[in-house]
Formats: structure tokens, sequence, C-alpha cells
């Protein structure tokens, strides 16, 4: 009797912790999934004591700033966000023995390549630069401490050609524009504002990444539908941004401003934290066409790839698996929708990369179609008579190498190809491919297989993939609550 | 003894002979009998178990222990393009394979994270570190179970035992607790229940 007991008690005991224990690794899951790390010791007694994960902890889970970092780092994968892109080689400073000089000017400040001396720089009685004459004729100057924008409580010695501060030469040209940067008497400007140093470049190429992030964390404080939050126009900016677009722009246009420099915010370089939301005008789509996407993926055959893997979850198969016909034609058509071989993948790529039709490739900037609209008939014509501008040649199709190029002289390079009906994907830019995916529902199915792959490392089972859809769809396109709704589906709570 | 030997050699001899010569064979039928899942319960697939991404094992070791591997710097972070961690340049997407050179870096991590936090001594232990009786160090092993694998205290999983005779070899060849506690705690975080979930 004594033993039966006993068996009852160590039985109930063991079913407990059982249950327990799954209730322990379902919230470690959630926490590591959510927020990428375990519960904290008093969340773990809290989820023992109320028997398991409360809906009320896994919204404050879900409100969390860990669930942003997670977030984000889930659309950096989406995104591939990174850049590497060489900006500010103009303006660039370089450093020898700790002394800071303007490489692309050695030779016109000194007449050769070398730098300035490790001595300090004199100056006449009117302050001008007194450089020493060497023996073969060029000049050496010396160095003067300068407090620079990005550590102004620092001094730092700057070679004395570099570090004028001058607004204007002596021939009128303004310091800080692009004709100044050929100047003798022009410089890095007041605090050496004008220029850059790698580490600086760094900070600012890290900053347009860090914009798309930020995109992603507004989206999950303001709750934007999916698709908005993709297309939204606007941009945020902080204080590396802000000093690039203001004083170093002029001078390298790798990336251009978002919006008029004037109504930029006043920000410090020094405020790499402070992040301002700026409005942009309508030529701006979200996410396709911020700095961040367009630089990473800088082709629009590129960007189109990605994004229909990326969020339409569909990839370019040629028919029967294998790519054929690629020999054979004597003169292949520049047209790749028509060129056999290509034309499985490309007559689909090809209507796809229009809608980046009006955005420059390896490059940001936007082609207006106020200066570039889409057909100017001199260019079509140039060629015949003799006319073609640098502005024709370098924009529009002035010449056919093949038949198949001729109906389109004339016409933006970008747009050559295009049928009538898929020019309108290039006059109205990436926005109209989000809208169609968000009307036909490939876009929440996408998010719903990419958030699956995310969570329970699987997406092939289509019925439960399109329950996650259908709560995306319910819940106003709303991220959290289809992460929410994965995590507390049967699916997400049985291990496998 | 001799005769126990003799009983067990005389019970194999029995065990031999006995075998038949010739077992009959099971009959074959060609009937179809019906169509159907290997496992009809698992309608549903469950969420596939999987390694902690690099940074998961750094914050969570973090906050578990309160230390930082390589102090100021973390290393996790020096070594991520050596684990597998994309830089969306070259690698797209996170090596999360159980690989020998995560496994190293983790024993590294955990070796150095175990002795800072030992050191700490903040809420490492719920009974005397000290004390080799047995109740103290089950409550001990528990208690640190609960806080790095998760796993709720009370149970009787044979692992245990394992940890416990691990704490017990190494007391009994170094004569120190604290070597001892340094293992185990290591064990903890190199165990599979720690890094897969």
């Amino acid at each position: 009797m004594i033993i039966c007991i006993l068996s009852l008690v160590w039985a109930d005991e063991n079913w407990s912790d059982a249950s327990l224990r799954d209730q322990n690794q379902y919230a470690r899951s959630v926490s590591l999934d959510l927020r990428g790390r375990v519960p904290t010791k008093e969340e773990m007694l809290e989820i023992e004591a109320s028997g398991g994960l409360s809906d009320q902890m896994l919204d404050v889970w879900l409100e969390s700033e860990d669930f942003e970092e997670q977030v984000v780092s889930y659309h950096r994968s989406l995104f591939w966000n990174k850049l590497s892109t060489q900006v500010v080689t103009r303006r660039r400073l370089g450093r020898s023995n700790n002394i800071y000089y303007m490489p692309a000017n050695r030779n016109r400040y000194r007449g050769n390549t070398i730098t300035c001396g490790d001595f300090e720089a004199e100056f006449d009685e009117e302050g001008l630069l007194v450089p020493q004459v060497q023996e073969d004729g060029t000049l050496q100057e010396g160095w003067v401490y300068v407090n620079p924008y990005w550590d102004p409580e620092n001094p730092i010695k700057m070679c004395a050609f570099g570090a004028q501060d001058t607004e204007y030469s002596a021939s009128g040209v303004a310091c800080n524009t692009l004709d100044g940067h050929a100047e003798l008497d022009c410089g890095c400007g007041p605090g050496l504002q004008w220029c850059y140093s790698n580490p600086l470049r760094a900070d600012f190429t890290d900053s347009v990444v860090q914009e798309l992030d930020h995109r992603v964390r507004k989206m999950l404080r303001e709750d934007l539908p999916y698709d908005e939050f993709l297309v939204q126009p606007f941009a945020q900016v902080n204080g590396p941004m802000v000093h690039y677009f203001k004083y170093i722009y002029p001078f390298d246009t790798s990336i251009s401003p978002y919006n008029a420099v004037d109504e930029l915010p006043d920000l410090d370089y020094t405020e790499k934290d402070t992040w301002v939301t700026i409005s942009l005008d309508e030529s701006a789509q979200g996410v396709f066409t911020s700095a961040a996407w367009l630089l990473r993926h800088q082709t629009n055959r590129g960007r189109a790839n990605r994004f229909y893997g990326g969020f339409l979850c569909k990839e370019f198969i040629p028919v029967g698996g294998e790519i054929e016909g690629l020999s054979g034609t004597e003169l292949p058509s520049p047209d790749l929708s028509r060129r056999q071989g290509c034309v499985d993948c490309h007559a689909r790529l090809e209507p796809m990369a229009a809608y980046w039709a009006r955005w420059g490739e390896a490059s940001q900037q936007y082609i207006d179609p106020e200066l570039f609209p889409s057909y100017v008939e001199d260019c079509a014509t140039c060629m015949t008579l003799g006319t073609c501008s640098s502005y024709c040649r370098n924009n529009y199709v002035v010449e056919a190498t093949h038949p198949d190029e001729n109906p389109y002289l004339g016409w933006l390079k970008s747009y050559a190809f295009l049928r009538d009906v898929e020019r309108s994907n290039a006059d109205i830019g990436p926005s109209l491919w989000v809208h169609d995916a968000a009307e036909d529902g490939d876009l929440a199915s996408c998010a719903a297989h990419n958030a699956s792959e995310w969570l329970l490392g699987w997406s092939e089972q289509g019925d439960v993939r399109d329950s996650y859809a259908n709560a995306f769809i319910e819940t106003g396109l709303s991220f959290r609550e289809l992460v929410r709704a994965i995590v507390r589906s049967d699916a997400y709570g049985r291990n496998q | 003894m001799m005769w126990w030997l003799l009983a067990c050699s005389v019970q194999e001899s029995e065990k031999i002979e006995n075998i038949p010569s010739e077992e009959p064979l099971p009959d074959i039928t060609e009937e179809v009998l019906d169509q159907g899942t290997l496992d009809p319960s698992q309608d549903t697939q469950g969420r596939v178990v999987k390694r902690m991404r690099v940074d998961q094992v750094r914050d969570s070791m973090e906050q578990i222990t309160g230390t930082v591997w390589g102090n100021n710097n973390s290393k996790w972070d020096l070594y991520a393009q050596s684990l597998g961690v994309p830089d969306y340049q070259q690698r797209m997407t996170e090596d999360r394979s159980p690989s020998v050179m995560f496994q190293k870096f983790l024993n590294d991590a955990a070796t150095e994270s175990c002795a800072e936090w030992m050191e700490a001594d903040t809420d490492m232990f719920v009974a005397d570190a000290t004390s080799l009786e047995t109740s103290d160090v089950l409550s001990n092993i528990e208690h640190l179970r609960w806080l790095i694998q998760g796993h709720a205290k009370g149970g009787e999983a044979a692992i245990l035992q394992d940890y416990t005779a691990l704490h017990q070899s190494v007391w009994v060849r170094t004569d120190s607790t604290d070597e001892a506690w340094h293992t185990v705690c290591v064990a903890l975080f190199t165990h599979p229940d720690f890094w897969m979930y």
C-alpha cells in the first residue's frame, strides 16, 4: 500500500516535471528567436509560476527592442544590406607619421607626390604660408594644428596646404565646390569640414546601411503594414550623413542628398546615433529606391532578381532546367528577352528590371523625366544627321547594331526593348510591383514563407504556410502579428 | 567461485545445444493491406531544432554569466567571420552547423566565462559550493542546469548523475571544488542542450 502511494507521488512529480520542462523549452525557443537570448532568471521563475509563456509576457517580448533587433537582422538577410561602395575618393585624407594630408592634391600643391615635412609650418607677416623650396624645385610646407570636425577637442597635425580654410581662392572660386578642389589656395576648410578620412568614410557608408535598418524599426514602432513599410517615401539621416551631404557631396556625387541640402536638419558629425526623419519628393519610393538598396544591388536586373527572390520567393529557372541554344546564331539579338537560350528567364526578368529604369545603375541617382524624357525625337535621328550630342549618346539609344534595336532609337537606354505595356513599370517604379504583389497576395505568401523558414526551419507545408499568410493578411500585414501567429502555432510548439 | 564458473559454463553449453538446427522461415504473402503514412499522428511538421546563431550564443552566455568573452571586445564578434556569420557580400546565409570550429570557440568561451562567473560569485550556486554532500552537489547541478540549459528543477534526468560523476572525478583528481564546478559549468555550456534549441 505504501509502495503504491509512493509510486503515485513519483508518477505525479515526473509528469509535472515533464510538462514544466516542455514549457520551459518552448519559452526558451521563443525567447531565442524573438529576442536573440535565453530568458532571464526572473522570467524563468515567472514562466514556471504561470505554467508557461503567458500572452502578457509574449506581448512584452514582441514590443521589446531586442525583438526589433531580431527583425532588423532578419530583414538584413533579405535585403543583403551591406555597402562597400568607394565614396569620397577626391577629398580623402591620408595620414603619414601621424600627419594628415590630401593625397589627391599632393602634386598640385607641391609639384611632386610628396607630403609636407615633419616641422611646424611657417607664415609671413601677412599670414601667408611660406613653403620651403627643394633642390628639385618642388615645394614642401610644414604642418599646423587643426581641431577637426570629427573630434574638435583633440587637435591633429595637418599639412598646411591642405589645412587652408579660406572660402574663396584668390581667383574668386568658391573653395567648397568641385572647381575649388583644383585651386592652390583652397584646402579642407574650417575644421577640415570639406575632407574625409578612411574611418569617417566607413562611418558614412555604415550610416547609409543603418538607415535601412531604421526603416525596419520604424515599421515595428508605428505598426506599419508591410507593404507600406516597403514603399513609404521617407528617409532618415544622422550626423555623418548630414555632414557628407552638406560638405562633401559637392566634391563627390557618389551618393546624392535625399533632400535639398538647405532643408537637412542641423546635426553635428558626432551625432551618429541621432536619426531624424525627413520627407522626400515623389520620386522616392521607399526601401527599393533607398541608397542602401540601389548601391548594394547595382544593376536593374540585380535589383529585380533580389526582389523576386527575397520578397516574392520565386526564382528564374529555365524551362526544362537547362539553358539551350546559346550558340549557332550568327548575330544574336541584344534583346535578351528574345535571344535563344536567354528567353526563358529574361522574358520575365526584363520587364521586372524596368521598374528601376528611372534610377541609374551603379548609382543612386534618380533619372528625372523632366530632364530625361523616355523618348527624344532628336536622339532618334541624330546619328543619321550627324548631330548627336553627348546628352543623346550618354542617355539614349542613338544607333542600331541589330535590327531588333531599330524600334527603340531615341528611347532612354533603360527603356530599350520594353513593350508599350511594360513602359508603365518604368514610368511608375518599384512601388507598382510592391503594390501589385500585395494585391494578389504574393507578398504576404512570401513573407509567411520567409518567416516560417526563420522560426520553424521549414516552409514546405503549403496549408500551414497559407494559414500564416492568411493571419498576416487579416491583421493588415502586421509583421509582428505574423510572428505571433507562428510562435503560437502547434507546429512551433512541437520539436522534431 | 569454481562452482559458479562451472555453473556458468554448463548453462552456456546448454544454450548452444538448445539452438534448433533449422529455424522455420515465416511465410511471405503478396496481399496488399492498406496505405498510410509512417507516423499518421504527425500531420503537421514541428519546429526544426537548430543551432544558436553566433550572436545568440554570445548574448545568452553574457546574460547567464554576466561576463563578456574577451572583456571589452567580445571574441564572438572578432571570430564572427570564421564562424560563418554572413557579411552579405561573400556570404549570404549563416553557417549554423555544429562545426568543429564552433565547438572549439564555444569551449574557449565557456572556459573563460565560467572562470569569471565563479570569481564574481553571484547567483551561480544555491548550496554550499565547497560541500561534497550529494544533496548539495545535486542541488547546485540542478540549479546550474536550470540557469544554463533552461531545464526545470526536480526531475530525475539520467544526465544529472553524469554531471555528479564529472564533479566527483575532477574533485578526486584535483582536490579542488572550484575546479570541479568549473568543469561542470563548461560541460553544461558545451552540451547541445545549451546551444541547440
